[in-house]
C-alpha cells in the first residue's frame, strides 16, 4: 500500500514537470532543455516570496506562479522568437544557453547554499495514515490535488475555449493557423508561459519536500523521460508516462539496487521508443517548425 | 654623457630596489575551488572562510611584513577545469603553493602538477583528505588540513553508535550519495559496524537527481532500521530524514557533518537527527567565532560564521606556514615549512593541525556530536570530542 502512495505522489510531481516539455514542443517543435532551469528559477521565486511574506504560503504560490508564467513568456519573446525559421537544432542550443544563464543568475542572486523552504512554511507537514497502514503527508496530498486541478484546467482550456482551439490549431499546422489569422507567436508565447507555470507549480512541491539549490535543475530535466514515453505532442500522454516512470523508480528503489533508480526510467524510455518512436500516446508527425 | 651615465647609475639600483621590493612584498598562493557549480554548497563556504581570513590578514599587515596574494580560480568541481587551473597556477602565476577546495575528482591533475613543479598542494576547508597524506610515508607535496577524513569519520561514527546502542545492537541502515567518495565512506562504516555486531538493514546510494526520497525511506523502514548512518552531504540527509519522519519512522539518524551542518540542524530542528562534525559548532561560544562573524560581515561573506570556520582554519594554516617560511620563500622552502606547521585552531578543531615529515594530515582527528533539543530550542552537544588517532 505504501508503494502505491509513493507511486502516486511521484507521478504527480513528474506529470507537472513533464507537461512543460510537451506544451512547448507542441507549440514550437522545440525541445526546451532549459525547462529544468526554469523550474529551479520558479522554486527560488517561491522561496523568496516565502521569505518576503514571512511564510505567507498562498501569496507566495500565487506570486511565484504569476512570475513563472511571465518568465516563460519572456523567454520565448526574447530568446526564441527571434530565431523563428531557423533550424530546430539551433533553437535547442539556445535553450541550453538560456539554461546556463538562468543557473548563473540564480547562483549570483541566491548563492549555492542549499535552502529548505519547508522550514518557512507556517504549518508542520504532518503525516496521515490510511487504513492499510500507508502514510502520506499534507504536502504529498497537496501535490496530488494540485496536479489533478492543473490537468483538469488544462483539458478545459484546450478543449472548451477559443484560445485552446487556437493552441491546438497552431500545434497541428502552424502555417495554416497563421494563414487563418491566428497570431501564432502570441499562442506560442502563451504555451511557454503555461509550461513555466507548471514547472513552478512542480517546484513548489519539490522544494518543500526535498530542497532547493541551483543544481535542482537536474531534477526538472529528468522529467523528459515521462514526456517522451507519453508522446511529445500529447498533453495527456504525460500522465501515463509519469505513472510508468514512477512505478519503475519506486520499485527499483524498493527491490533493486538504488542506483537503478537513475537508469531504470531511461531503460523503459528506450524500450518505449523502440516500440513507438513517437511515444505511447503521441502521433506520427511531420515536423514543421515556425 | 656624464649626465646620462649619472642617470643610469642612479636608475639601476633604484630599479633593482623597486623590483626587489615588489617581489618581497607578497607571497603568492593559488586556489582552485568549487566556488560555483553543482557541488558549490559543500565547498563555497570554505573558500569564503579562507578568503575572509586572508583579507583580514592582509589588512593587518600580512605575514612577515608581506602581503599574501591569493589567486582564486573556480573549478566548479570539474576535473578539466582543475587541469587548466593547476597549469595556470604553477606555470603562469608561479605560485609557491596551491590549495584545493573541491571534489576528489579534481585532485589528480593538481597533484601531478604539484609533483612536476615541486609546488606543495594543500587540501583545505571541506576537501576530503586523500590517502596520499596519511602517515607514515605521505606524498612529499600533498598536505591536508580539511575536516573531512573518510577513515577516521567512519571509526568515530561506529564508536558513537556503539556508545549509544550499548550491548543491544540494533539494525543499521547505511546512506550514501551516488558519488565514489560517499560510497567509499559508507562501505567503511558497513565493515566496521558489522565487526561491532550490527545487522545491516538497507544500504542505499541515492542518485544526485532524486525527485522524492520517500521510496528510499520506505526501504529502510521496511527493513526495520533502528539507526541510519549517513556519509554524504548533509542536505541529502535532511531530505531523507524528512521522508523517514513522514513515514512515522522512530529511529535515530547519525550524519557526518558538511560545512553548513549547523544551520541545517537548526532549521531542521529534529531531536533524533544527530550530526557529527570534526569541528565545533558556533552553538558553543568560542571567542574565535565572534572574530569570524565580525570578519565575515566586514569582508562581505555570504555565509555565517558556522559555515566559514573551516575555511578560516585553512587561512590559519597558510599564515603559520608562511611565518615559518620567512620573508624569502620559494615553493621548496614553503613545502619544508609545511612539514613544521603546528596550528592551534582555537577550539575549532579538537586538537592542533600538526604536520610533520611523516604525517601530512595531523596526529589525531576529533569529533563531536550535536542534535536539536526541543526543550532548549537550540542545537546542543550530546558528545564531547571523540578522539581517533590517525594512523
Amino acid at each position: 500500500m505504501q508503494l502505491v502512495v509513493n507511486i502516486l505522489v511521484l507521478t504527480a510531481l513528474y506529470a507537472l514537470m513533464a507537461e512543460g516539455f510537451v506544451l512547448i514542443y507542441r507549440a514550437s517543435k522545440v525541445f526546451n532543455l532549459a525547462h529544468g532551469d526554469m523550474m529551479m528559477l520558479g522554486g527560488y521565486i517561491f522561496f523568496t516570496c516565502l521569505v518576503a511574506t514571512k511564510g505567507g504560503v498562498s501569496a507566495s504560490i500565487f506570486l511565484a506562479l504569476g512570475a513563472g508564467f511571465f518568465i516563460g513568456v519572456a523567454v520565448y519573446l526574447m530568446g526564441i522568437r527571434p530565431l523563428a525559421g531557423y533550424p530546430a537544432a539551433s533553437v535547442v542550443l539556445v535553450t541550453v544557453a538560456i539554461g546556463i544563464l538562468i543557473r548563473s543568475v540564480a547562483t549570483l542572486i541566491w548563492t549555492a547554499q542549499v535552502q529548505h523552504p519547508v522550514h518557512l512554511l507556517p504549518f508542520k507537514d504532518t503525516s496521515h495514515t490510511l487504513p492499510g497502514g500507508a502514510v502520506f503527508s499534507t504536502l504529498d496530498l497537496a501535490s496530488l490535488v494540485a496536479a489533478v486541478v492543473f490537468f483538469i484546467a488544462l483539458v478545459l482550456l484546450l478543449q472548451r475555449t477559443a484560445l485552446g482551439t487556437r493552441m491546438r490549431a497552431v500545434a497541428e499546422n502552424p502555417r495554416l493557423a497563421a494563414n487563418s489569422g491566428i497570431n501564432i507567436h502570441r499562442v506560442i508565447a502563451l504555451s511557454w508561459g503555461l509550461s513555466c507555470f507548471g514547472a513552478t507549480l512542480a517546484a513548489v512541491f519539490y522544494t518543500t519536500r526535498v530542497n532547493l539549490e541551483p543544481d535542482s535543475w537536474l531534477v526538472g530535466l529528468r522529467a523528459f523521460a515521462p514526456a517522451l514515453i507519453g508522446g511529445m505532442n500529447s498533453p495527456l500522454g504525460v500522465l501515463p508516462g509519469a505513472l510508468i516512470v514512477a512505478i519503475v523508480e519506486v520499485l527499483a528503489a524498493q527491490y533493486l539496487d538504488p542506483i537503478m533508480v537513475n537508469s531504470a526510467p531511461f531503460i523503459v524510455l528506450l524500450v518505449a521508443l523502440w516500440v513507438r518512436p513517437w511515444g505511447l500516446f503521441g502521433t506520427r508527425e511531420e515536423v514543421v517548425r515556425v | 654623457m656624464t649626465i646620462r651615465r649619472s642617470i643610469t647609475a642612479a636608475a639601476i639600483p633604484a630599479l633593482a630596489l623597486t623590483t626587489g621590493a615588489a617581489l618581497a612584498q607578497e607571497y603568492k598562493i593559488g586556489v582552485s575551488a568549487a566556488i560555483t557549480g553543482p557541488v558549490a554548497s559543500t565547498y563555497a563556504p570554505a573558500y569564503e572562510g579562507m578568503k575572509v581570513y586572508i583579507d583580514r590578514l592582509n589588512e593587518r599587515g600580512g605575514v612577515n611584513g608581506q602581503q599574501v596574494k591569493m589567486v582564486y580560480l573556480d573549478n566548479r568541481g570539474a576535473p578539466p577545469r582543475a587541469v587548466a587551473d593547476s597549469k595556470r597556477l604553477v606555470d603562469e602565476e608561479k605560485v609557491i603553493g596551491m590549495v584545493n577546495i573541491s571534489t576528489s575528482a579534481t585532485y589528480a591533475p593538481m597533484a601531478a602538477d604539484a609533483t612536476r613543479t615541486k609546488t606543495p598542494l594543500m587540501f583545505l576547508g571541506s576537501a576530503v583528505c586523500p590517502a596520499e597524506v596519511y602517515p607514515p610515508k605521505p606524498d612529499p607535496y600533498q598536505f591536508c588540513g580539511s575536516f573531512n577524513m573518510i577513515v577516521e569519520d567512519g571509526k568515530a561514527m561506529v564508536q558513537y553508535l556503539n556508545e549509544s546502542s550499548g550491548a543491544k545492537k540494533g539494525k543499521l541502515g547505511l546512506m550514501a550519495m551516488d558519488i565514489p567518495v560517499s560510497r567509499q565512506g559508507v562501505d567503511l562504516i558497513e565493515k566496521l559496524a558489522m565487526q561491532s555486531g550490527y545487522e545491516i538493514a538497507g544500504k542505499t546510494a541515492v542518485p544526485l537527481t532524486t525527485a522524492d526520497f520517500t521510496p528510499f525511506a520506505t526501504r529502510y523502514k521496511d527493513a526495520g532500521a533502528t539507526w541510519i548512518a549517513h556519509w554524504a552531504p548533509l542536505t541529502v540527509g535532511v531530505a531523507m530524514f524528512s521522508s523517514l519522519t513522514k513515514l512515522n519512522w522512530a529511529g535515530n539518524y547519525l550524519a557526518i557533518a558538511s560545512p553548513t551542518a549547523e544551520a541545517d540542524t537548526i532549521k531542521f530542528a529534529q531531536p533524533n537527527f544527530h550530526v557529527m562534525p570534526s569541528y565545533t559548532f558556533t552553538a558553543e561560544p568560542l571567542p574565535v567565532f565572534k572574530e569570524i562573524a565580525d570578519a565575515g560581515k566586514k569582508y562581505g561573506a555570504t555565509y555565517g560564521a558556522d559555515s566559514l570556520s573551516l575555511g578560516w582554519v585553512g587561512g590559519m594554516i597558510i599564515e603559520d606556514a608562511l611565518k615559518r617560511c620567512g620573508r624569502s620563500c620559494n615553493s621548496e622552502q614553503f613545502r619544508n615549512a609545511l612539514e613544521t606547521v603546528n596550528v592551534d585552531t582555537q577550539g575549532i578543531y579538537g586538537g592542533p593541525v600538526d604536520w610533520t615529515k611523516s604525517n601530512h594530515m595531523r596526529s589525531t582527528a576529533h569529533y563531536k556530536v550535536y542534535r536539536w533539543d526541543n526543550a532548549q530550542k537550540k542545537v546542543v552537544r550530546v558528545r564531547d570530542w571523540i578522539s581517533v588517532p590517525i594512523q
